[in-house]
């Protein structure tokens, strides 16, 4: 099993070219195998004949001996026919009479003339048959002689078949070695030829990681496959999938920025009353300071709303200025980051008369980066006040949550389209509905909540209106504390 | 012959006469049917006959000294040849002493063979290289392989050892074959077909010779007495003809760096001799004995 699967992770470029060889590999073992078979046949077939061919010869031979139970013409026929064939090696050759008595033999010692054959011997052979004894490496062959359709004798002969055998062995080895080669060689062939081949796809496919890791770059011309290849287009496609993909990156950017610019102008107005609010009463109060400035507690009582009213201005200044010249660090959320946010919305607020709830749970430092934070509450309770009717409320809710941020804004308006909702909860790619001002805030927010390995949620209000839910995950490195 | 010139049909009658004379001489049975034409000598087990060499060497030789063809003759047992040379098929053959007494009254002896400085030789009786056998009686129930019925050496001196204790060769052996050439009872016995074998002693000290991985095979286990060595016969109705008398010259004057050299080496022959009077006396008497056994 672990074979298997050490196996199966092969990269394509040894895979291929693997079976490929080993396809080879068994289609010769096949084809050895028939070969040495067929060989194995013929040398049994051309052994079968060249025995018969003797055994008719000495039988007709023995025949007279064999008549006259004559032991000297049986023996010297015998000895002769060892003698004169070539191209077989009678080991043992001997004449039995219809009894089963030996009348001779080529080797008398082992086989004295009158002695009974024992059956051991005699049950080696099969009549009309040639049997292969492969550790003996010999042949056993009988025939009987027969006159007048007359049992006369029988002639056992055992033939000495080493020669074969070393000859079957020397095939073999040659098979195996030439079949060894073959198979190298066309497996080095289909390997290098299949590589070959695969090239243009092992190039597409790495340049698709790095393209998933987000390092998409086109594949420059040297590394394009020749022309006419099949996969010519495909590696011009995928730069020009790379090259829009950029220019869309591109493009995002800018409308980025270019929303910030639209939101700051949504906020201008609103701005320029809340530093206006406090400028008339502050002004008052240095009439009041001019006139009556030598008296202490009408001095005291104007400084004090002098500072008041140059806070409130510095307040919304600077989170005006904290949102949209952001410090280049990733710097900890503090509660008054979130503050800041209220502020800037108060004019908003006032001139739609929707009321805010507002509950801010979060007491201390958090780490997590508050410039993206502030963005994505300040788009996402524009969004509600822009689509709130007059007179409406809105919640909004910052609390932490174990090991995250939590923000929640929800509005009593018409609620959400249903393409933004599937965009918002949808994670991965999905077209971004940058058709009007909401859709490119609410875009933004999901790409700031998603860089920051946040995640939300949308969904319409059973009753009215909608509800946005933000999770920030804190961050795990430190983060650079607000000056 | 001259035929003058004169009356051309007296001349011409008397040329046929003539002729006619001299064709009917040419064509007048002898004893011995081929009148010139070539010389038959036939040779039996006791030679090497599967020596193609030696046949060839012999045949030139006996050309080379009668002056005529010669064809040799060759037969497979002593029998054959024996008959050939009494009706006078064949002109001489080298037979054995046996069959020479058998029809003593037929033939004549033309030549004796002289070998190790007699005209004498031994049978011998073998075992197998790896016998137990001491003697002859150690054979007794186990199989026997014989040359030729009509061989002294090859059968009878055998025959007549066991007849003097009144047996016979095929109740004391278990089994006896005849193989018909004494080299082919030395093969018998080195490969075990048979136990022991009865053999010309000469032809087995030959075969020590030429052929030692055969003959060490076997070991000699009996040797009987010195008798009369196998002759060259003829039949006796040409015994004085021209070619006998040169045949006869020819073997008893081969020596050792004449002529026949070659032939005496090849044979391991010291030369030829006359017949003596009683040389197959002592065969004749083993002969008498085994008839009278029956």
């Amino acid at each position: 099993m672990k074979l298997l699967k050490a196996l199966h992770r092969q990269p394509m470029l040894i895979k291929v070219p693997a079976l490929a060889a080993l396809l080879m590999i068994v289609v010769s073992a096949v084809i050895s195998e028939r070969v040495l078979s067929r060989l194995s046949d013929n040398q049994h077939r051309h052994l079968s004949f060249v025995s018969d061919t003797f055994l008719d010869g000495l039988a007709s031979a023995l025949l007279p001996a064999v008549q006259r139970a004559d032991v000297w013409e049986a023996f010297d026929a015998i000895d002769r026919a060892g003698r004169v064939y070539k191209a077989i090696k009678p080991e043992t050759t001997v004449l039995a009479d219809a009894g089963g008595r030996v009348l001779a033999a080529n080797n008398p010692k082992a086989f004295p003339p009158l002695s009974m054959l024992p059956a051991q011997f005699t049950s080696r052979f099969t009549a009309g048959e040639l049997l292969i004894s492969d550790e003996r490496q010999a042949a056993f062959v009988t025939k009987d002689v027969v006159q007048q359709g007359r049992h006369l004798g029988t002639i056992y002969s055992i033939f000495d078949i080493s020669r074969q055998v070393q000859e079957r062995k020397e095939i073999l080895s040659t098979l195996i070695w030439t079949n060894c080669l073959l198979a190298a060689l066309f497996a080095g062939l289909g390997y290098w030829s299949l590589r070959r081949l695969l090239e243009p796809v092992k190039t597409l496919s790495d340049h698709l990681r790095l393209a998933a890791e987000d390092e998409a770059r086109e594949i420059s011309t040297t590394e394009f496959p020749r022309k006419g290849s099949e996969f010519r287009p495909l590696f011009h496609g995928y730069n020009a999938l790379v090259s829009a993909e950029r220019e869309r990156s591109q493009f995002e950017k800018q409308l980025h920025e270019e929303e910030k610019l639209a939101s700051l102008g949504r906020l201008t107005s609103g701005m320029a009353h809340e530093i206006n609010n406090p400028l008339g009463g502050m002004f008052s109060a240095l009439d009041t300071l001019q006139r009556h400035g030598a008296k202490p507690e009408v001095r005291a009582k104007s400084v004090s709303l002098l500072k008041r009213g140059l806070s409130g201005i510095r307040d919304v200044v600077s989170s005006a200025l904290l949102t949209y010249r952001p410090p280049k660090e990733p710097t900890a959320l503090r509660p008054n980051d979130l503050e800041d946010i209220r502020l800037l919305l108060r004019p908003e607020l006032r001139r739609k008369k929707l009321s805010l709830q507002w509950e801010n749970s979060v007491r201390s430092e958090m780490a997590v980066d508050s410039t993206p934070i502030r963005q994505i509450l300040l788009n996402i309770l524009l969004n509600s006040i822009a689509a709130s009717e007059a007179g409406g409320s809105i919640v909004c809710e910052a609390r932490p949550a174990g090991d995250a941020l939590q923000l929640t804004v929800e509005d009593d308006g018409p609620g959400l389209p249903k393409r933004i909702l599937t965009f918002l909860n949808t994670d991965g790619p999905v077209s971004a509905p940058i058709t009007d001002s909401a859709g490119l805030g609410l875009w933004i927010v999901k790409r700031l909540a998603g860089e920051m390995g946040g995640s939300v949620e949308a969904n319409n209000l059973s009753a009215k209106g909608a509800r946005i839910s933000i999770s920030i995950p804190l961050q795990r490195e430190g983060l650079k504390d607000v000056a | 012959m001259n035929i003058s010139v004169g009356n051309p049909s007296l001349n011409r009658r008397k040329f046929i006469a003539v002729s006619t004379a001299a064709g009917a001489a040419a064509v007048s049975p002898c004893p011995a049917s081929a009148g010139s034409e070539s010389f038959h000598f036939g040779l039996t087990p006791v030679f090497r006959s599967d020596d193609l060499e030696l046949l060839e060497i012999l045949q030139s030789f006996l050309e080379k000294q009668l002056q005529i063809p010669v064809k040799l003759v060759a037969r497979r047992t002593y029998q054959e040849i024996t008959s050939l040379l009494v009706s006078g098929q064949i002109h001489a053959a080298w037979i054995c002493g046996y069959p020479y007494l058998q029809y003593r009254n037929l033939l004549s002896l033309v030549a004796i063979p002289v070998w190790r400085g007699k005209p004498l030789y031994q049978s011998y009786i073998i075992a197998g290289a790896s016998s137990q056998a001491k003697s002859l009686a150690d054979m007794k129930g186990k199989i026997h392989a014989f040359s030729d019925p009509n061989s002294n050496s090859g059968y009878l001196v055998t025959a007549a050892r066991l007849a003097e204790q009144r047996i016979r060769p095929d109740t004391f052996f278990q089994k006896t074959f005849f193989t018909y050439g004494h080299r082919n009872v030395i093969r018998a016995v080195a490969s075990g077909l048979a136990h022991s074998g009865s053999v010309d002693g000469y032809v087995w000290e030959a075969v020590a010779e030429a052929e030692p991985g055969l003959a060490t095979q076997t070991k000699v286990i009996a040797k009987s007495e010195w008798l009369g060595f196998p002759p060259i016969a003829c039949p006796k109705a040409i015994d004085d003809s021209e070619h006998i008398r040169k045949l006869k010259t020819a073997l008893t004057e081969a020596q050792a760096g004449g002529p026949a050299s070659t032939l005496l080496a090849r044979l391991r022959l010291d030369g030829f001799t006359a017949p003596t009077a009683d040389l197959y006396g002592p065969i004749a008497k083993k002969a008498e004995l085994v008839r009278r056994l029956g």
